[in-house]
């Protein structure tokens, strides 16, 4: 995204870079070392096409010579030359082969004017790059020096301006066996985990202006937990402080504590997908309240009816919040013969209340409201499920999530999905 | 593969959750594809006969890679290459904050080690697969001229189609054994244990297994921590899994007894606490004078050497344990520090990536311990 936004910019910019070198004329060789060699940078064309680099002022009859040699034959590198960075001597001297710095991947090309370099991978926006030929290596030889000039793609940003727009659960009191919490931010960010940039603070005293960081509250790792489009990151207190008895929360207990408050703090030095920091840091504030250990209970759930032949939001309201992430993918609402009423989800009351607004209007009948097995509330507890399973005595675990609730359990791919009916224009 | 797929014979010893047709790209019979799309790539794991198994986690993809002429041509074995991270991010045209490895793996033909990236940051990241040999040479596969086949993991259903839907998954270990590709993953959402596995040679027949596992910590309370790292074992010829957990400890559970996700939830029997605030990164089995050790790599507690021949005998733990570590006994190996990745390299080195990702990762052969 950011190469493609790079050449999009460069675009509008015309073509960045010209000409660095003229070729001494040493006096001995063919009438083609008077010629000027020539490297730019050429911008991307296309997301097919990026930036290349380009050396020009060859005459015919060396592109000739050229033009047999493979597109990654290891000979290119010691006539054209591309390495990362633009500042001290690399890539001047006499000789530009040999491995360090190494040469930067890609494939040779050459044309009716020019020897072409398309890097493997889209050169970074606003990265330096050193370009050096050497005539000297041509199939017939050029008496002159190397041609050696520093070249980049305008950078595609340079004043941060991604910031953290929410943080969930939004509640101001969550339960102490919080298990995960979803940090949202306004652009992409980077592939980097969140720990660095992330402390959970507890806040005492007059005022609340006593600090303390709560250490090793969140999960030790460095999985990618970003969204696909890199504008979520999900932080996982972790798991073996949170269980109750384990012997991490024995040693450590759990790291929120009903009663006491906390921040959640972001530093700004996190970087979003531009290697900019955030505009501004960020502190959500939040009360632990006592733990939620136990199941979703599916008859807890109140759903508030539209009438028929209405387009007004159905409403279904839990007696707790759920996950925020979840929710938005397993509720839903099938008609008569399974067909799925297709609408505008919504979330409201701090994840507490789910809504769907149909694209059609409501008809008098019976409904189902489908819940899949893996909505979960933000302590990890499931529809007949809590996190913490208690199975006395080592029994084998039972299968507790028959019902027992006014949802069906259903089979559908091999797992249980619960269905909650209720009618639309029925008494 | 070159070789045209054929239909996996089904083993029986697995009867679980089949998933919906969402299986394979390729068809029984059917001559595999040139060119993966590769959208991620890691973790990886060799098989028999050099096929590198790679996890593409963005595509929710497990590919079968024939490496091809691609495989030979180096030296054999692998050579110490210090900061690798800088040189393949010199290579691929950045820096080495723009580096992400994911894995290391072996190829037990040649002794050249693979390691897979992502280069760039954010979602414009994009996977690159380079090889390592025996003269310390770098060099980057095309793998856009490899043969594959690939089959898709699960997805979770989605309610609506209207609501947004952020949920992404990390596939955190692929390994091969006994004719089974197996993975385990996490999710940015939902917070379940699953392995999943299916037959190889892939078949549209066959959209995989996956059953969710109990971490079962002391009898009475059960979670559904996920697995985090895990190898294919054998005890009494019996197919066993040994797995651990993000929060604690070295499980195993008998592949036979694996049961679908509809109905009892599956519980595996706790061997060892290894200590908290740590996870596990891999393991590797080795004989050394005619004893056999698990060697893990953990994050923060190091790499550990665990004596197998309990794993048979071992009692479960079944209480709250009182003390940092319990179960089967392990020792500490202080010399190989900050390693992030490790594979068996051969009978008596293993290969590991040590450091840390500010200041670059160096690639070492390392004496079995």
């Amino acid at each position: 995204m950011r190469q493609r936004n790079g050449g999009a910019g460069t675009r509008g910019r015309g073509i960045l870079l010209l000409l660095v070198f003229s070729a001494v004329c040493c006096g001995r060789g063919p009438d083609s070392s008077t010629r000027l060699l020539t490297i730019t940078l050429q911008p991307a064309a296309s997301r097919a096409l990026p930036a290349y680099v380009a050396v020009s002022g060859l005459d015919a009859a060396e592109l000739s010579s050229l033009r047999t040699r493979a597109a990654t034959d290891a000979e290119w590198p010691s006539l054209l030359k591309v390495t990362v960075g633009g500042d001290g001597a690399e890539g001047a001297g006499n000789n530009i082969a040999g491995d360090s710095p190494p040469a930067v991947e890609g494939r040779y090309a050459v044309t009716g004017t020019a020897i072409m370099f398309t890097p493997l991978f889209p050169f970074d926006p606003g990265r330096p790059y050193r370009v050096a030929f050497d005539p000297s290596r041509l199939p017939h030889p050029r008496h002159a020096a190397i041609v050696s000039e520093v070249v980049r793609l305008p950078p595609v940003a340079t004043e941060p301006t991604t910031v953290v727009t929410a943080v969930y659960p939004s509640a101001g009191v969550v339960p102490e066996n919080l298990l995960r919490i979803y940090i949202e931010f306004s652009a992409p960010m980077g592939s980097g985990a969140g720990l660095d940039f992330v402390k959970l603070v507890e806040v005492s005293g007059p005022g609340g202006r006593t600090e303390r960081v709560e250490k090793g509250a969140f999960l030790p790792i460095e999985a990618n937990f970003w969204s696909p489009d890199h504008t979520r990151y999900t932080l996982f207190f972790d798991p073996g402080r949170v269980k109750d008895g384990i012997f991490p929360n024995r040693q450590s207990g759990r790291p929120l504590h009903a009663g006491r408050q906390y921040v959640l703090d972001i530093a700004p030095a996190w970087t979003d997908a531009n290697g900019l920091p955030l505009l501004a840091g960020y502190r959500h504030a939040f009360l632990a309240g006592p733990a939620v250990d136990k199941a979703i209970v599916l008859s807890d759930w109140t759903i508030a009816r539209p009438a028929p032949g209405t387009r007004d939001r159905l409403a279904v309201r839990f007696p707790r919040p759920l996950d925020h992430g979840i929710l938005a993918r397993a509720l839903g609402v099938e008609a008569a013969g399974g067909r799925r009423v297709d609408g505008e989800i919504g979330l409201e009351s701090r994840d507490s209340v789910w809504t769907l607004t149909p694209v059609a209007p409501w008809q008098t009948g019976e409904y189902n409201l489908v819940a899949q097995p893996f909505l979960e509330d933000p302590q990890g507890n499931q529809i007949g499920r809590a996190f913490e399973a208690f199975a006395p005595g080592g029994d084998d675990l039972k299968s507790d999530r028959a019902p027992g609730s006014r949802g069906t359990p259903g089979n559908a791919g091999n797992d249980i999905v619960f269905r909650v009916p209720f009618t639309i224009g029925a008494p | 593969m070159r070789r045209s797929v054929k239909v996996a014979a089904v083993l029986a010893f697995l009867a679980l959750t089949v998933y919906g047709p969402t299986a394979s790209t390729v068809t029984p019979g059917a001559a595999a594809a040139a060119g993966p799309q590769l959208q991620s790539i890691g973790p990886l794991a060799f098989g028999p006969d050099g096929v590198m198994y790679a996890a593409d986690s963005l595509a929710g993809k497990i590919y079968a890679l024939d490496l091809g002429a691609q495989a030979n041509g180096g030296a054999p074995g692998t050579a110490n290459v210090a900061n690798i991270t800088q040189k393949i991010a010199a290579m691929l045209g950045t820096d080495s904050l723009q580096v992400s490895v994911t894995d290391l793996a072996v190829d037990a033909r040649t002794h050249n080690s693979f390691v897979s990236i992502m280069r760039g940051q954010g979602p414009a990241a994009r996977p690159a697969l380079l090889r390592v040999d025996g003269a310390g040479k770098i060099t980057t596969i095309d793998t856009s001229a490899l043969q594959f086949t690939s089959v898709d993991l699960p997805n979770l259903p989605a309610g609506s189609s209207e609501g947004r839907n952020q949920r992404a998954q990390a596939i955190t270990q692929v390994k091969y054994a006994n004719g089974r590709v197996w993975a385990s993953g996490l999710s940015n959402e939902e917070f379940a244990s699953k392995l999943w596995s299916v037959a190889y040679p892939f078949s549209k027949a066959d959209a995989g297994t996956s059953v969710e596992i109990y971490h079962g910590n002391h009898q009475q309370l059960e979670t559904r921590a996920p697995m985090y790292a895990f190898i294919p074992y054998t005890i009494g010829n019996e197919p066993y899994v040994i797995g651990a957990y993000l929060c604690t400890p070295l499980v195993k559970f008998p592949v036979a007894a694996l049961k679908p996700t509809s109905g009892k939830p599956y519980r595996g029997t706790t061997i060892g606490e290894f200590g908290a605030g740590s996870r596990p990164i891999d393991m590797i089995l080795y004989k050394k004078n005619g004893r056999e050790f698990l060697l893990m790599a953990n994050t923060t507690r190091g790499v550990m050497k665990i004596p197998t021949e309990g794993f048979a005998t071992a009692a479960p733990i079944t209480m709250p344990v009182t003390s940092e570590t319990g179960g089967v006994p392990f020792e500490k190996v202080p010399s190989m520090a900050r390693v992030q990745q490790l594979d068996l390299l051969d009978a008596t080195h293993s290969v590991v990536l040590a450091g840390s990702n500010a200041t670059g990762l160096d690639l070492q052969a390392v004496e079995l311990p």
